[in-house]
């Protein structure tokens, strides 16, 4: 897996993405050596709209998938650590990832323990600036501590001020706008694109939103909302009632991160001959949920940025499983799912300690039955899961979900 | 009457010397009949979340994460818990302190019944956060998680009035379930009561910096264990560590070591990072030529007292929040180091627990500040259930201590 290789199935729609991205390295090279600086960034709650408002560059640093990373980034954090979060030191230090060695800054959103330990590694062995952001845990879908949501802006005016401070640019509310509204049209394109497996004659696969995802996680932001434009319009030319009824298994994956390039799972569910239709991962369709919502003249744009971004993206970093619960049940309603993959990566104890309920809620809500898949990165236990996988097609398949 | 076995404990060389101990060994033993017959409700709380607000409330807190382990898997070394644990949902790479906690809940083995759960979550360990959401959840038992908010000066501000609501709002709960209203008297009490505790604690540690060592390793790692909860009765551990203290005073007066400290001139080890499970390392120092000369695993809770002027509500919020455990690892440590330097160690070792993702996620850069700052000799070990991995440690200790003696 290079920087610069997403595989995507759909690659005459997708042709003309994947040659922007293969540029990217080179534009962000040049870019740098006219003054622009590079921010990276790991989980969602960081919005990005900030580093965008500084006039830098946003990179959400997320490939995984790869050895040789875990083993480099084992050099700091331990065997029994989470393999995505040793990846993403493990980049880093062998400088052999263009997206890990370009970063002047990287900005760390207080998530769980790993995403922690990934700031404190950086700044110590790597020597750049890094930027904490404090994420409130303990809030609950009925938004009774109003001082969660208050303390939450504080640190998002701080960031912001951190960032102008590392850019040398005033950051105004103007530009907070602006790139609130890139942001908004990325998400409301991503979103339309995600919606389209719901129906089981679709012009694009849930695996290649996932990647134009991805993709988005790197490109020049004004850019990828061409080629997002160029992609609709290619799949609005298609009309339903001629495409092919898709009658494969239709399952749902959900868990910890997929990073870019981390096909494992995606293979082998795919090979087994299911087809993914939603997700519940914090790399796939949550990124891209609601809007930030605008605020009026008089109101100020970091508002909204604060509400979407500290109650809209489902991470059990958080304590309130409830509203965890209630959206997966939507989803796999929403999206006709016959089946729940739960991707554990090893050692992420804050999805694994969620499984049981989440499988208890889709069964008993929808009768809809899940499979836990514990793993890593290496390839030693394909053979072991595909087995495990095809048992539950197999079990699922006979099951047709009344729309 | 047939007498109980407490296999763990037979294996373990205790000081029969020191008499005090014996007394607060027993106060942590009796603890369940005591809690039975108080009357009071109980509130189970993490290691690390402070109990102040808790004994404010009129109630009792209990952290099942050392209790439970302690009694169930060091004592009695009941490892099948972990089973139960598993049922739950938890995973089994998950810290062993965690797994028999849950196991003993579930399984009902758990020596003090529970009536609420509230504990605090900050920036630190995951696990737990989840194992008490687990505990609530399948134990159908009210909880209440309260929140310590990131730690840096800059945030100062509005971290500590996030903190107060939220401690406002633990009080509520609390009151809803004890039916005592938690003022303002009633907290300053609780802290005043926390403070005798917390100073004895750094009184004892004091004690640890004389030569020779009045105290022997494992007697003292048990006393800052249970001082989580304050051993469920906070006047009684009082008066039983100021017995301890008084008794390993007269051993100073008299140039007396502890008996289990073999060597003339020990090296002084400072034990860093996780509790262990495995209690014969704090023995394997001594067999070996070493002396526990300090221990930081609870050290947060007593790392000063809480000021007692002013505001009770913003004197406890401000001290909380400037727990070491609170902050990030660089900062952590250097707040860490004159506690460290005053104990006078030799060397350090600091102890991972396999599956904690903590303080073993932070081993590397802790290794490399102690290096940085105070030159000494470090060894990491890693423990899990005990008897587990107790032959590589004795190899470790012993090589360790060999390598670094007088």
């Amino acid at each position: 897996m290079t920087e610069t290789t997403i595989d995507f199935i759909n690659k005459d729609l997708l042709g003309s993405l994947s040659t922007k991205l293969a540029q990217e390295p080179e534009r962000i090279t040049q870019a740098k050596k006219a003054g622009k600086k590079v921010v990276g960034y790991f989980c969602p709650h960081l919005p990005e709209e900030l580093i965008l408002a500084a006039d830098m560059l946003p990179i959400r640093l997320t490939f995984g998938g790869e050895l040789e990373p875990v083993a480099a980034g084992e050099d700091f954090l331990k065997s029994y650590s989470c393999p995505f979060a040793r990846s993403c030191i493990g980049y880093r230090k062998l400088s052999n990832n263009f997206y890990y060695t370009a970063v002047d800054a990287i900005c760390v959103a207080y998530t769980c323990d790993s995403m922690r330990r990934i700031q404190e590694y950086w700044e110590k062995y790597f020597g750049i600036p890094t930027f904490s952001l404090g994420v409130p845990q303990t809030h609950d879908r009925f938004r009774t501590k109003p001082h969660a949501i208050e303390y939450f802006k504080n640190e998002l005016k701080l960031l912001r001020q951190k960032l102008a401070d590392f850019s040398g640019k005033t950051v105004t509310d103007q530009d907070i706008r602006k790139s609130i509204s890139l942001c908004n049209k990325i998400r409301e394109k991503l979103w339309l694109l995600f919606e389209y497996p719901q129906s089981d004659s679709t012009p694009i696969e849930w695996q290649d939103v996932l990647n134009i995802t991805h993709a988005g996680f790197l490109i020049e932001r004004a850019d990828f909302i061409v080629e997002l434009d160029k992609i609709i319009k290619e799949l609005k030319k298609l009309k339903k009632e001629d495409l092919p009824l898709d009658t494969r298994p239709r399952v749902m994956i959900g868990g910890s991160i997929i990073g870019i390039g981390d096909q494992k799972i995606l293979d082998i569910i795919n090979g087994a001959g299911a087809n993914v239709v939603a997700d519940f991962t914090c790399t796939g369709s949550m990124f891209s949920r609601k809007r930030v919502s605008m605020p009026g003249i008089i109101g100020s744009p970091m508002d909204g940025i604060a509400e979407r971004y500290l109650y809209n993206i489902p991470c059990p970093f958080m304590t309130d499983l409830p509203k965890r619960l209630n959206r997966l049940v939507r989803i796999a309603r929403e999206y006709a799912v016959q089946g729940l993959v739960y991707y554990n990566l090893k050692y992420c104890d804050i999805w694994r300690s969620e499984f049981k309920f989440m499988k208890e809620a889709l069964y008993k809500q929808l009768s809809v039955p899940s499979l836990l898949i514990e793993t890593d990165y290496s390839p030693t236990d394909v053979g072991t899961i595909r087995t495990k996988v095809e048992a539950f097609l197999e079990m699922i398949g006979g099951q047709v979900w009344n729309k | 009457m047939e007498q109980v076995k407490l296999p763990g404990l037979e294996r373990l060389q205790f000081d029969k010397e020191l008499k005090s101990f014996d007394g607060l060994l027993s106060l942590f033993l009796d603890s369940a009949d005591r809690v039975k017959t108080s009357g009071k409700k109980v509130v189970a709380k993490s290691p690390l979340s402070p109990v102040d607000p808790i004994y404010a409330a009129g109630a009792l807190a209990y952290d099942p994460y050392t209790h439970e382990t302690i009694i169930n898997s060091v004592i009695k070394e009941d490892y099948n818990l972990t089973q139960e644990a598993l049922d739950a949902g938890l995973n089994s790479d998950f810290n062993p302190w965690n797994l028999i906690m849950l196991g003993s809940v579930f399984s009902g083995k758990n020596e003090i019944p529970v009536d609420m759960y509230s504990t605090a979550c900050g920036c630190w360990d995951d696990q737990m956060k989840k194992c008490w959401q687990t505990m609530a959840e399948l134990g159908n038992s009210p909880f209440y998680f309260w929140e310590i908010p990131r730690f840096e000066e800059a945030t100062e501000k509005w971290a500590l009035g996030f903190l107060k609501k939220d401690l406002e709002q633990l009080f509520n709960f609390l009151s809803s379930k004890t039916g005592i209203k938690v003022t303002e008297e009633a907290l300053s009490s609780a802290i005043k009561q926390g403070n005798l505790l917390r100073q004895d604690m750094l009184d004892l540690t004091r004690l640890l910096q004389s030569s020779p060592v009045p105290i022997p390793a494992l007697e003292f790692y048990i006393a800052q264990l249970l001082f989580s909860d304050y051993a469920l009765d906070p006047a009684a551990l009082h008066s039983h560590y100021r017995a301890l203290i008084e008794e390993l005073e007269q051993r100073i007066k008299k140039g007396i070591a502890a008996p289990g400290i073999t060597a003339n001139k020990p090296t002084r080890i400072y034990l860093m990072g996780d509790e262990t499970q495995e209690f014969q390392l704090l023995n394997v120092i001594e067999q070996y030529g070493g002396a526990l000369v300090g221990c930081d695993s609870r050290l947060s809770l007593y790392y000063e007292t809480v000021k007692e002027e002013g505001p009770a509500m913003d004197a406890l919020a401000r001290w909380i929040w400037n727990m070491p455990h609170n902050k990030p690892t660089t900062a952590r440590v250097l707040e860490t180091i004159p506690y460290i330097k005053q104990q006078k160690p030799d060397a350090i070792i600091i102890s991972n627990v396999v599956g904690s993702r903590n303080l073993p996620g932070a081993e590397r850069l802790v290794r490399d500040l102690i290096k940085e700052e105070l030159n000494l000799p470090v060894l990491s070990i890693e423990t899990t259930l005990p008897l587990e991995d107790i032959e590589k440690i004795d190899y470790q200790v012993k090589a360790f201590i060999e390598m670094n003696a007088y």
